[in-house]
């Protein structure tokens, strides 16, 4: 079926040189002749098929599967260009494919539930219009009722609880407090029981029953089938297990739960206020499921009504002014965090343009050295387009296999690194589950990146090498005339462009480790060293507020007479670790600027030995007494920067302020220098201390405790006694420089991975301006041996080369420090006390960077200089 | 002398005003009619008229020649008589340009 019109021409052309020689034979030429002059006059009868084929079909698939065929060639005849070319580009685009699939799995991905498309994660809008995440439960149980646009509707929040196992040990499970149609909506079946009643909750706590997860019921209950019914202990409550999740489910967030329970146990498994009946306290993440006939943006407008609606018929400060959805996948990028995926994708797709650039530099010079057979094939009367799209079909074929190297690549660097990611993470989020495999999504990305690549590094080399020049490309000479200028400048512009890409990326990688180096000679306002605090939730555990106190107070006396310890205080925080509290403040006598925003404070109520334990001097005044403590005084310890900002120049002692706490006037009685008392990353704010009498409520309180011994011998002793005191308590002892580490490691995350890309940008770079180097000494070796036979010596000759190197790579550090200054600002957020504008950095790495890159110079140059003169000048 | 560029169809259509022909009466009738002076390449007069075909200002068909050979005979559309005025004015206003121009001061 194939080339009919090709046929049909045949046909004509067979009839026209028949018709042609049998009018030349009645002209009476001989009829040998006739036909041989019928042809003559015809001409090259393949051309003109060619020509009518040609433009009957502009691109046919054959001409594809030709030039295919011939890049498979080519690529066949250059393995170790090809090789070299797939490698580079693989490890440019594996990274781009590992950052992806990381995007990928946490935020593009659906969930694996039943029909996950018509799932909508629904948030709340406040009245300024920002997006909220968690629903009130009063709340839900309106928009459950709004079932014209859903199926049905779900909430659910994950809530870390404490239950007591047959082993004995107490251990803390992360349980997802869910409506009871969590897993019908989901479409989720259960392998074992009924779950929960699908009917409306009852009131609070009238419904402990619990659903287990597949890996909680075989490792803790060994497989029982017979687990229905059995009774389990959380937080001190019996719940009846009705239900065991299947296998290959984990919940509705990346942190997989050990447990489901009944939202209408909430006061069971979070004690403390009553959710259930709050209108004003978000706490519930929300998902529904659309019905089939309703569009998402539908059902977005009826909820927003409805939203509205609710808001007029209870008014109150947090009402919300409408709904916003999003595709129930696990993550939903926090708008904050755009800003840092911004930043690594730009980063990962700079260490892509090096390779695309090393790639097109070694493109370029193969390109050279195919410039006979490309000028023979243009002399020959192949089109310029022709040979462009030929080029550029073996560009697209190293990309695909470069691709697919990187798919390979990010394959395995993902499941290497995926444990000690996790490793990482603090126990409180549970075990993370993220799905790694490639999808179709990263696929199709990947294909595209190739697509992309091939151009990017492939074009530019093929309309080079197709330009028609051909008498100076059909002498040897002529790549090292005319040519070769233009084609030079282009390989010179690649490897700057290669190594200011590969400086910002070190540069900035430099400024991240050496934040991180720094910020252990970080001033916190506090030592760390030593310091160990405990973690234990009293109120979970149902303590009344006399058996709390007991409590601490007996932990606090056994770890003032542990061996070692220098100090020990109770506190409701400790520095760095969360849940910080803040409250706004009044000074006497001091009149606000127009406009002035009242200050906000950080505030710890402590015992006096706080400021002992953690190493902060009272730099003016007294601490608290035991009478402060004892009589719950007016009392307050201000830091530094409250006194600097009312009092300059004054003396604060004796001087009062008022917080939103309580009405009555406070006496600041001792000041201490501000600390970093809730974040690393922010400024450090001014804090508040108030004494830690009997009457604040010691529920929940930690410990705090300096030893000059072994903290972890400390931390034993602690856990024992915990134990001794209350064996159901789950009790945590961690060193304060752990936390302080915890904090540490997004920048040294960020400092490995910046440096491991820096690396990997120089040595393509260092590769790209050593075959830049090496090419023109190949090139130029005539004129070298011309230079020896006149009398220069070696070193003039190595000194020549080194400089074409050095013109290069000072020109790359010159665009690179640029680029550095105009993109290090991004990083600010990483850098602990560090400029962005680093000097250290900014003088030691460009230097590091030249190094390399002159020592990749020095292997040519130093063949340059063993030239022999005489070799040189007679080859050609 | 070699054709001029583009006028290859204009030649082509006008040679089919006064009937049907195929490829090698197409090429001799040039030929002829310029007494000489044009000399048609095969290598563009076939891609030419598929060229004409595909813009439906030709149709083609294989027929009996008077003579008894089966030949591809090509014929003029309404659309390529159109075509051709278009063209030939469009000729005579270069022609008579360049004529002009040429002129012996």
């Amino acid at each position: 079926m194939k080339n009919r019109p090709d046929d049909d021409l045949d046909r004509e052309i067979r009839a026209h040189l028949e018709l042609d020689a049998e009018e030349r034979r009645a002209d009476g030429v001989p009829p040998e002749e006739a036909d041989y002059a019928a042809r003559r006059a015809f001409g090259n009868v393949t051309r003109v098929k060619e020509a009518s084929h040609e433009q009957a079909h502009l691109v046919t698939l054959e001409r594809v599967v030709q030039d295919v065929r011939y890049a498979c060639r080519q690529i066949r005849r250059a393995p170790g260009f090809a090789a070299a070319a797939m490698l580079t580009l693989g490890l440019g685009i594996g990274v781009n494919t590992i950052v992806f699939t990381l995007l990928n799995s946490l935020a593009l991905r659906p969930m694996p539930v039943h029909d996950p498309a018509r799932l909508v994660r629904i948030y709340p809008v406040g009245q300024n219009g920002r997006r909220q995440n968690l629903f009130s439960y009063p709340d839900y149980v309106d928009y459950r009722h709004q079932l014209q646009v859903f199926d049905s509707v779900i909430a659910y929040i994950p809530a870390v609880v404490t239950t007591a196992v047959p082993s004995g040990e107490p251990e803390e499970l992360l349980a997802y407090v869910v409506t009871p149609n969590y897993f019908s909506t989901l479409g989720v079946n259960l392998a074992i029981g009924r779950g929960f009643l699908s009917s409306a909750p009852g009131t609070s706590g009238t419904n402990p029953e619990v659903v287990i997860s597949h890996p909680f019921w075989e490792q803790h209950l060994g497989s029982d089938v017979n687990v229905l019914g059995t009774t389990l202990m959380l937080n001190g409550h019996p719940f009846t297990v009705v239900g065991v999740g299947p296998s290959d489910f984990f919940g509705t967030e990346p942190f997989v739960p050990d447990l489901w329970v009944p939202v209408a146990m909430q006061p069971q498994i979070q004690p403390g206020p009553d959710l259930l009946h709050d209108r004003d306290t978000g706490w519930l993440l929300v998902i529904g499921r659309l019905k089939p006939t309703v569009s998402a943006s539908a059902a977005q407008a009826a909820m927003t009504v409805v939203a509205r609606r609710l808001a007029a018929a209870y008014p109150g400060p947090r009402r919300i002014d409408g709904v916003a959805f999003a595709p129930a996948t696990f993550f939903t990028i926090d708008p904050g965090l755009r800003p840092l995926i911004a930043l690594v994708l730009t980063i990962v797709g700079l260490v892509l343009l090096v390779a695309c650039a090393n790639v097109a530099n070694l493109t370029l010079a193969r390109a050279t050295a195919r410039q006979r057979e490309i000028a023979v094939r243009l002399a020959l009367g192949a089109s310029r387009w022709r040979l462009v799209r030929q080029l550029l079909t073996e560009s697209v074929l190293i990309a695909l296999l470069g691709g697919a190297v990187g798919l390979v690549l990010s394959y395995w660097t993902l499941r290497a690194l995926y444990p000690i990611g996790v490793s990482l993470l603090p126990f409180r989020w549970g075990t993370v589950i993220l799905d790694l495999t490639p999808d179709v999504r990263v696929f199709v990305y990947t294909l595209l990146l190739a697509g992309a690549t091939a151009v990017a590094f492939g074009l530019m080399p093929a309309l080079q090498a197709s330009q028609p020049n051909l008498a100076a490309a059909m002498h040897d000479e002529g790549a090292m005339l005319g040519v070769g200028w233009s084609r030079s400048r282009l390989r010179n512009g690649l490897v700057i462009v290669q190594m200011a890409l590969s400086l910002v990326l070190l540069v900035g990688a430099g400024l991240l480790a050496r934040s991180v180096q720094r910020a252990r000679a970080l001033d916190l306002g506090f030592k760390t060293d030593g310091v160990v605090f405990s973690d234990y939730d009293l109120q979970r555990h149902g303590y009344a507020p006399d058996a709390a106190a007991d409590f601490n107070r007996r932990l606090l006396d056994f770890a003032r007479n542990l061996p070692g310890v220098t100090s020990a205080s109770l506190t409701t925080h400790v520095p760095l670790t969360g849940g910080v509290r803040r409250t706004t403040v009044q000074i006497d006598r001091y009149e606000p600027r127009f406009g002035e925003e009242p200050l906000s404070c950080t505030y710890t109520i402590v015992l006096p030995n706080y400021f002992e334990t953690l190493g902060m001097p009272i730099v003016k005044g007294r601490n608290f007494t035991e009478g402060d403590v004892r009589a719950a005084s007016p009392v307050v310890i201000v830091g530094d920067g409250l006194a600097r900002r009312f009092w300059p120049n004054q003396d604060p002692l004796g001087r009062h302020i008022r917080t939103a706490l309580s009405s009555t006037p406070l006496t600041v009685v001792g000041i201490v220098r501000d600390s970093s008392d809730a974040s690393l990353w922010r400024d450090k704010e001014i804090s508040l201390y108030f004494p830690l009498s009997p009457a604040s409520n010691p529920v929940r309180v930690r410990l705090l405790a300096r030893t000059a011994g072994d903290p972890q011998t400390m931390i034993s002793a602690l856990r024992y006694e915990a134990r001794t005191l209350d064996p159901h308590l789950k009790f945590e002892a961690t060193r304060l420089e752990d936390v302080l580490r915890l904090w540490m490691l997004p920048s040294r995350v960020a400092a490995i991975g910046a440096a491991v890309l820096g690396g990997l940008a120089l040595l393509m770079a260092s590769v790209g301006i050593y075959g830049v180097i090496a090419y023109i000494v190949s090139h130029r070796t005539r004129e070298i041996g011309v230079r020896v036979a006149l009398g220069a010596g070696r070193r003039d000759v190595t000194w020549l080369v080194l400089s074409e190197g050095a013109r290069l790579v000072a020109l790359g550090v010159a665009a690179g420090l640029a680029g550095s200054v105009a993109t290090t600002r991004t990083l600010k957020g990483f850098l602990f006390g560090l400029s962005a504008l680093d000097p250290v950095t900014f003088v030691a790495v460009p230097l590091v960077l030249a190094a390399v890159a002159l020592a990749a110079c020095y292997v040519p140059a130093r063949r340059a200089a063993r030239v022999d003169p005489m070799i040189a000048l007679r080859w050609e | 002398m070699p054709l001029l560029q583009g006028t290859l169809d204009l030649l082509i259509l006008r040679t089919l005003l006064f009937g049907p022909t195929h490829g090698h009466g197409i090429a001799k009738h040039i030929q002829r009619t310029s007494d000489d002076v044009l000399q048609v390449e095969h290598g563009s007069l076939y891609p030419a008229l598929q060229r004409l075909e595909r813009a439906g200002l030709i149709t083609s068909k294989w027929e009996q020649t008077d003579r008894g050979r089966e030949m591809k005979l090509y014929r003029l559309t309404p659309k390529g008589r159109k075509q051709l005025a278009v063209e030939e004015s469009k000729w005579r206003t270069l022609a008579r340009a360049m004529a002009r121009m040429l002129r012996p001061a």
